[in-house]
């Protein structure tokens, strides 16, 4: 649905985008994830062909960036970071002017199916500039998807909301790709949410640092690592373990043991059955987890 | 036939502007405060004595047909300030821009909203103003103000000075984010329109076809260059990475 091949833009000696070469499928929810100054809002605004790359080449929805800008920004929904509706306007005729614009046919049932799928149907006459910023996200959010798009970026969705509001907005997003199977572009400071809605996340600074799904992200850096605790540490279990052919990495901490194994699922019982054969009392055993924002700093430190 | 995003923006733009106070006073309270000038001014010049010189009868008419001249210029000056401004302050342009409007059904949408209002204001005040006349003035003093000069100063130059005022604002406020500053910067960029026009009304003859035909010939060639320059801003690249 979106590929781009060397994709770059400058703004004057400053290297927004740097060869950003990136497939992201249809149906498939992508998390665009980057510290301030990234690129994520450029590389946003040159997909949706709002500025032109300063070389390189993309095609969104099928259409060729470039050639074919009026069609990709027919096809394509975008949110920005704030709301940016007009506040005198209510609900209804925000979402009705866009409407207009993209040439929606059966205008009001469509003005209608979102205000009522967002729960906004009963205060669609009010200003927005009366809602709060939450309500008004949604706002945003209806009015991206109104002409039904088929590729949505998301730049931000949730920034600047409170908790409840972040919640109803990821929610909303967590359903439109479940049941609806559009393609979601989605540019995020907030790592559990592009761990919960994203089935592959991409890093950025400038240029693509790394893309895989979140635990293939884990695996890449880290690998697979297993903690056994121990009742206490005998003084030869390291230098017998160390005699595992499968082994990729041992080191204690107190009496825990941390084992980096290339197939846990295969190589644990051995292990265990090892560890016990030369004295040591196992308490627990457990997989090492890592969150995603560990992932996020340490690529990003790594590339700095 | 004017398409349909175009028509959407330009209801969008009404919707938004007469919901705005500064608008509102701009189309509706200024209008009426010149038509009542307007009037004192043609009852000023019934009033005059028979031996009263004729240059005073001919300088009140002239400084008459300026309020006429001036509503044009006024009125959509505050409409298109908001256009431009509103959309920065409120962080719309992006949005806006996402959708498949091009560049120039977006300038010509905000332009036309902007003087249209003020060209049909005017003309409807002038109706206005032409009935109070009949009913407080004499034949002939109403027969002056549908003299050709008048009629070419109503019917011509007001909208070519509307689209002079709206294409200055928005060049001035592109470049500005704050709405009042806009304003009061646009207010002065368009003296150079009114000044001829209130000198031309010091005179002591009644203003001819042809000073009036040859400012609407200026303000014509300078509408063309503002409208290019103007048109030239209006590219979505320019509006996102360089309107502040």
């Amino acid at each position: 649905m979106i590929v781009t091949e060397g994709l770059t833009r400058k703004f004057k000696d400053l290297v927004a985008v740097d060869h950003l070469d990136l497939e992201v499928g249809e149906g498939e929810v992508f998390g665009f994830l980057g510290p301030n100054g990234a690129g994520k809002t450029t590389t946003v605004r040159m997909l949706a062909a709002l500025i032109a790359p300063s070389s390189g080449r993309a095609v969104v929805a099928g259409y060729r960036l470039g050639e074919e800008n009026h069609k990709i920004r027919q096809v394509v929904g975008v949110l920005t970071e704030s709301p940016g509706l007009y506040g005198r306007l209510s609900a209804y005729q925000n979402l009705d002017f866009f409407a207009k614009l993209y040439g929606v046919r059966e205008r009001a049932k469509q003005v209608e199916k979102y205000l009522k799928m967002l729960d906004l149907w009963d205060r669609r006459d009010e200003p927005v500039g009366r809602f709060s910023k939450g309500l008004q996200q949604k706002v945003a959010l209806a009015r991206a998807l109104i002409h039904e798009p088929r590729v949505l970026f998301l730049d931000e969705p949730t920034a600047g909301l409170d908790p409840e509001a972040a919640k109803l907005v990821r929610d909303f997003i967590e359903e439109l790709a479940e049941e609806e199977r559009r393609t979601i572009f989605l540019c995020t400071h907030n790592l559990s949410e592009a761990e919960r809605l994203c089935d592959r996340i991409g890093l950025i600074k400038q240029r693509l640092i790394k893309v895989g799904t979140p635990e293939e992200l884990k695996g890449q850096l880290y690998g697979r690592r297993t903690v056994v605790q121990l009742k206490r540490l005998p003084s030869d279990l390291l230098g017998g373990l160390r005699e595992l052919p499968f082994l990729e990495g041992l080191e204690a901490d107190g009496n825990k043991l941390i084992v980096s194994l290339k197939d846990p699922e295969e190589e644990n019982p051995i292990l265990i059955k090892r560890i016990v054969e030369l004295g040591g009392e196992v308490q627990w055993v457990r997989e090492m987890e890592h969150t995603l924002e560990e992932v996020y700093l340490d690529l990003v430190r790594e590339d700095a | 036939m004017m398409n349909y995003r175009l028509r959407a923006l330009m209801k969008k733009e009404w919707q938004e502007a007469f919901k705005n106070k500064m608008v509102l006073f701009g189309i509706t309270l200024l209008p009426l405060i010149f038509l009542g000038f307007a009037v004192f001014m043609l009852l000023q010049a019934k009033g005059l004595p028979p031996e009263a010189p004729p240059e005073t009868k001919f300088i009140l008419i002239n400084q008459t047909m300026f309020y006429f001249i001036l509503l044009p210029l006024i009125i959509p000056l505050s409409i298109a300030v908001y256009a431009v401004t509103g959309e920065k302050e409120q962080k719309s342009l992006e949005p806006l821009l996402a959708t498949p409007l091009t560049d120039l059904e977006l300038f010509a949408g905000k332009v036309l909203a902007a003087a249209i209002p003020g060209v049909v204001i005017s003309w409807l005040f002038f109706g206005l103003f032409l009935g109070i006349a009949s009913l407080l003035v004499t034949l002939d003093l109403v027969l002056t103000v549908l003299a050709p000069p008048w009629l070419v100063a109503i019917f011509l130059l007001s909208p070519l000075v509307a689209i002079f005022t709206v294409t200055v604002s928005m060049l001035i406020s592109s470049r500005m984010s704050d709405t009042r500053a806009a304003y009061q910067l646009s207010s002065f960029a368009v003296l150079p329109v009114v000044i001829p026009i209130f000198i031309f009304g010091l005179r002591e003859a009644l203003l001819s076809l042809g000073l009036i035909a040859l400012e609407a010939g200026i303000v014509a060639i300078v509408d063309v260059g503002t409208v290019l320059l103007a048109a030239k801003l209006f590219q979505r690249e320019q509006i996102l990475v360089r309107w502040k």
